[in-house]
């Protein structure tokens, strides 16, 4: 396991994040949510940007104080809004990456950097949007790291460039031993690349399930009121009124389809079950 | 540090043009002052060769690119200390230049401007080690505002202690002080004082590192 959170908690004035996730080798592990769903709060928890009030996090089989700079050159990270100095360029972000670390690929940045279209003159200030997610995501992968954490590194771009990026995450987790772990408000990002998904709100998992599962086994059921007094209601998690009657959030497809033929019923999507998650009535 | 003493470096050599200006400004009030004005020329030099080191600060707060350096492999006390090796370098390299171009226009006077940019140095240190703790702790804007109280305060207490100074020695001038004062440090060991002044400007290194480092420690990004 490359990492893992255990109650992690954080208290804010209106905000109180409380989590527990692990992300496995060999794994992209997404967390998706709403924003200030505590994504990034939780990121920064495991980066060691903020203080945490109690909980316990290990990153690379360590309690995250005990990591050192030498831990670090194995950790690659894309935080939201933050990169180097706006002021610097890509050329200078080389030189100061290749004093940082020691296993920095100075001919793969540059190639890439030349794939991507980056200039290497041009200050980071001036970049557009794409230009400086692609920037930030090769910088992470630039040095060998076995574990990257991603805070929404698609956001703000188009499909193009974000299927670019998304291909540059495949190719990394060709490697044995690597991990990802992703934060995105995507989901479409997320439903290609992660293997499982944590699904946050108010500072809370709400509940963790492999994307395959997902797709394959949950279903949205939409049912009018008096499909609904009929409907056994054991495998629903949650419910929401809607006009209609009612729609009705299924981890068992193959249940309701099987026993009621007759119920409008929507395939499991990531989008889905945010929104049931967010605003319906677990079960 | 390497990797941040680079990013620093690089960081002050974009802004060539405002170093030009800066040394223009230089050059033009050493003309004004006359060339026997050598403290000032020294002072103002080190002081704005020193102050780089707050650009650079201001500038990591201001598109938060420390909480990035914080993901790289440096912690954070190694960020403090690089500050103050990186403000000692830049510091020592205007001094030197100062020093230098005055000594070659008072070559008849080397050692006291030799003695006078020493203890400029030494002042304009201690200068920097209250700095440095107040803008790691407020940043840009904050960190100029506290200075400016600082300044105030500073001043305030220099008020004050010559107005004490004049009850305790009546009849004595501020320039009759300062020539009795130099007097009395000529006729002490030279090494002796050098030794006792490396020891305190040493002893107040230590503490502002510490309290910087205390500073970052706590620093939530």
């Amino acid at each position: 396991m490359l990492l893992k959170l255990d109650h992690v908690q954080k208290q804010y004035k209106d905000f109180r994040l409380d989590c527990s996730f692990q992300v496995e080798e060999g794994c992209v592990t997404g967390v998706i949510g709403a924003n200030g769903a505590g994504k990034s709060t939780a990121f920064k928890a495991i980066l060691g940007l903020i203080k945490t009030d109690g909980g316990r996090i290990e990153i690379l089989g360590k309690d995250q104080k005990e990591v050192t700079a030498h831990d670090k050159e194995s950790i690659g990270v894309v935080l939201a809004e933050n990169t180097f100095n706006s002021m610097l360029t890509a050329g200078d972000a080389i030189k100061v990456m290749r004093a940082m670390y020691h296993r920095f690929d100075k001919g793969r940045f540059l190639n890439k950097c030349e794939q991507y279209g980056i200039p290497l003159k041009k200050q980071i200030k001036d970049f557009s949007t794409g230009m400086k997610a692609k920037f930030k995501l090769l910088v992470a992968m630039s040095y060998g790291a076995r574990l990257l954490i991603l805070d929404e590194p698609t956001v703000g771009l188009d499909s193009v460039t974000r299927e670019e990026l998304l291909d540059e995450m495949r190719e990394f987790m060709e490697q044995e031993g690597r991990a990802i772990l992703i934060s995105s408000h995507i989901s479409s990002d997320l439903e290609g690349l992660c293997d499982d998904l944590y699904f946050i709100q108010g500072g809370s998992i709400l509940f963790h399930e492999d994307t395959d599962v997902i797709l394959s086994d949950y279903a949205t059921l939409k049912v009018d009121v008096e499909q609904y007094q009929k409907l056994d209601k054991s495998h629903i998690m949650y419910q929401q009124r809607r006009p209609f009657g009612y729609e009705l959030l299924t981890r068992e497809k193959q249940f309701y389809k099987d026993n009621y033929p007759g119920i409008v019923m929507e395939k499991g999507t990531i989008d889905s079950l945010m929104a049931m998650a967010a605003k319906g009535e677990a079960l | 540090m390497k990797g941040l003493l680079i990013k620093d470096f690089r960081f002050i050599f974009k802004g060539k043009r405002m170093a030009v200006r800066l040394l223009a400004i230089a050059l033009f009030l050493l003309f004004l002052q006359g060339i026997e004005n050598c403290a000032f020329i020294i002072t103002y030099i080190t002081m704005v060769a020193g102050m780089m080191v707050l650009g650079t600060i201001s500038s990591d707060e201001y598109d938060k690119s420390n909480a990035f350096l914080m993901t790289m492999p440096i912690d954070r006390d190694l960020y403090a200390k690089e500050k103050y090796v990186f403000s000692f370098a830049c510091s020592l390299a205007g001094w030197l230049f100062a020093t230098v171009l005055c000594t070659a226009l008072q070559a008849g006077h080397w050692e006291e401007v030799l003695a006078q940019a020493a203890v400029i140095f030494l002042i304009l240190s201690l200068f920097q080690f209250t700095i440095l703790p107040v803008q790691l702790k407020f940043g840009g804007d904050n960190g100029r505002m506290v200075l400016v109280g600082i300044m105030a305060v500073i001043m305030v207490a220099a008020l004050l202690l010559e107005k004490g100074l004049q009850i305790l020695l009546p009849g004595v001038e501020p320039e009759e002080l300062y020539l009795r004062v130099t007097e009395w440090v000529k006729a002490q060991n030279i090494w002796a004082i050098g030794i006792i002044l490396c020891a305190v400007w040493l002893a107040c290194l230590g503490i502002s590192l510490a309290i910087s480092k205390r500073i970052m420690q706590k620093k939530e990004f």
